[in-house]
């Protein structure tokens, strides 16, 4: 069997008396694509603002293709990791949030030329063409010189996936990156994020309440309870077929206005 | 005493040569004070005590004393530790120092009026912190706080006096020892009165028109949907 793309053993995460993330293992695949539901609190934002490296775990490991990413070896000892490091690990991770946090003060196209044109040993020549391109991934060619004012909130979406893509990440995190959007705008993010799961090696990791979308293209369903996996399998079978009291509940509350 | 405008002609190039001391002076204390507020605010928001630390008592010491006890410490004090600089240079380190305590409370405020989520934005594109506050955070928290900065070049002017206290010819010092020489003060102490008044009313036209240019950089958008 292949070593996974990510691996995560006994992973804690506590705020104060709070267990966030309880012991957590969950092993990803390259080219996996997870969905992860479950109830507000349940710990799934946290384990993706975890791996994004924007909070600290309390305990457990996490290690990206074979690398552990929260610790390093210094003089032979295991010791938490220093910036530097975090640094490199953090090449390997993109993040998609569900607030957008476009770069307000930037157009469209140096939202997402400026980080591999500082990070990566690209010019500026070489990162708008690959921006250009992943406009043309979003269908936002058009609005390369539009500032995030301008843009409605399932634009500023597509743009903030196009600025993650920019990186090339090996795992991709979305953090319920619909749920601040109108109704009627959730349909183009969720339609951008099908295409790039269809085109197949992109690794995901996707937080949501969309059960549809989280059924049509993810190769795994986790449900999330109080900081555990309780449930997790195919899709079709989580959903429909939920062997848990508490994801068969979760799902009555949820799919009760929309179940396919 | 009446006013006496031929002499008050004849004493201006004087008094213009006092007063391009003053603008000297404010030119460069401000330059000094806007680039060490920076310093401040980045030394105290940063992660490493050994920086914060010293910047923020540097920053309480400087704001609990007064600017002339500063201006004294800076030009008697410091020569018996082998420090020697001459009046203007003086004075000048003495207005950057005391104003870069005020400047890095208005730098403060820009920074953290920027979201959090352009900070973890930031990381999550994998900007370092340099990158970040260089590329992301302080274009956003600058232009907001020009016209606050603004009002500290408008006070430091007003206190460009004190300067004439270590012996800095600036307007207010001419002023007087022409007083002194011609016995007639009406005049000297007047004119002085309105330079001030127009440098005044000078620097907060410039800092509304910096403002303006500043919105414009920030907001093209909104400048092209009206047109």
């Amino acid at each position: 069997m292949s070593e996974p793309l990510l691996r995560i053993r006994g992973l804690e995460k506590r705020y104060g008396d709070l267990v966030v993330l309880d012991q957590l293992d969950l092993d990803v695949e390259a080219g996996e694509k997870v969905a992860i539901i479950g109830p507000s609190g349940s710990g799934k934002s946290t384990l993706l603002r975890v791996l994004m490296t924007l909070e600290r775990p309390d305990g457990g490991t996490i290690e990206i293709g074979g690398e552990s990413l929260w610790s390093m070896e210094r003089k032979g000892r295991t010791v938490f990791a220093d910036e530097a490091y975090l640094h490199r690990m953090r090449r390997r991770l993109g993040m998609v949030f569900q607030h957008f946090h476009l770069f307000p003060h930037l157009d469209v196209l140096r939202n997402i030329t400026l980080a591999p044109e500082l990070t990566q040993d690209v010019n500026r020549a070489e990162a708008e063409t690959r921006a250009r391109e992943l406009l043309e991934l979003v269908g936002l060619t058009e609005k390369a010189g539009a500032r995030p004012h301008q843009l409605s909130g399932g634009q500023k979406q597509r743009v903030a996936i196009a600025r993650a893509l920019a990186l090339r990440p090996d795992i991709l995190l979305c953090d319920e990156v619909t749920s601040a959007l109108d109704p009627e705008l959730v349909g183009e993010v969720l339609g951008v994020l099908r295409e790039i799961s269809r085109r197949g090696d992109q690794t995901m990791l996707i937080v949501t309440h969309e059960m549809r979308f989280a059924r049509d293209i993810a190769d795994r369903l986790l449900f999330f309870d109080q900081g555990r996996i309780i449930e997790e399998g195919k899709p079709e079978k989580v959903l429909t077929a939920p062997e848990e009291d508490r994801t068969r509940e979760f799902l009555r509350h949820i799919l009760s206005d929309d179940l396919p | 005493m009446t006013w006496d405008t031929d002499f008050a002609i004849s004493i201006l190039p004087e008094l213009m040569r006092g007063l391009w001391v003053t603008i000297q002076a404010v030119a460069l204390g401000m330059s000094i004070a806007l680039v060490l507020g920076l310093g401040w605010a980045l030394a105290r928001r940063s992660p490493r005590r050994f920086l914060a630390w010293p910047a923020s008592a540097f920053v309480e010491v400087v704001r609990s004393t007064p600017l002339l006890v500063q201006i004294y410490f800076l030009y008697y004090a410091l020569p018996s530790i082998g420090l020697r600089l001459s009046a203007f240079p003086t004075g000048v380190l003495a207005l950057g120092l005391h104003y870069s305590t005020y400047a890095t409370e208005v730098y403060r405020a820009g920074i953290e009026s920027v979201p959090r989520g352009q900070w973890e934005a930031s990381r999550a594109v994998n900007l370092t912190r340099a990158e970040t506050y260089r590329h992301v955070i302080l274009p956003q928290a600058i232009p907001p706080v020009v016209p606050a900065l603004g009002n500290y070049l408008i006070a430091m002017f007003k206190d460009t006096p004190m300067l004439s206290a270590i012996t800095v010819l600036e307007i207010l010092r001419r002023s007087q020892i022409i007083g002194k020489e011609s016995f007639r003060f009406l005049e000297p102490l007047t004119i002085v009165g309105i330079a001030y008044l127009l440098l005044s009313l000078l620097s907060a036209r410039l800092v509304s028109r910096l403002e303006r240019h500043l919105g414009r950089i920030q907001a093209p958008g909104l400048e092209g949907a009206t047109s």
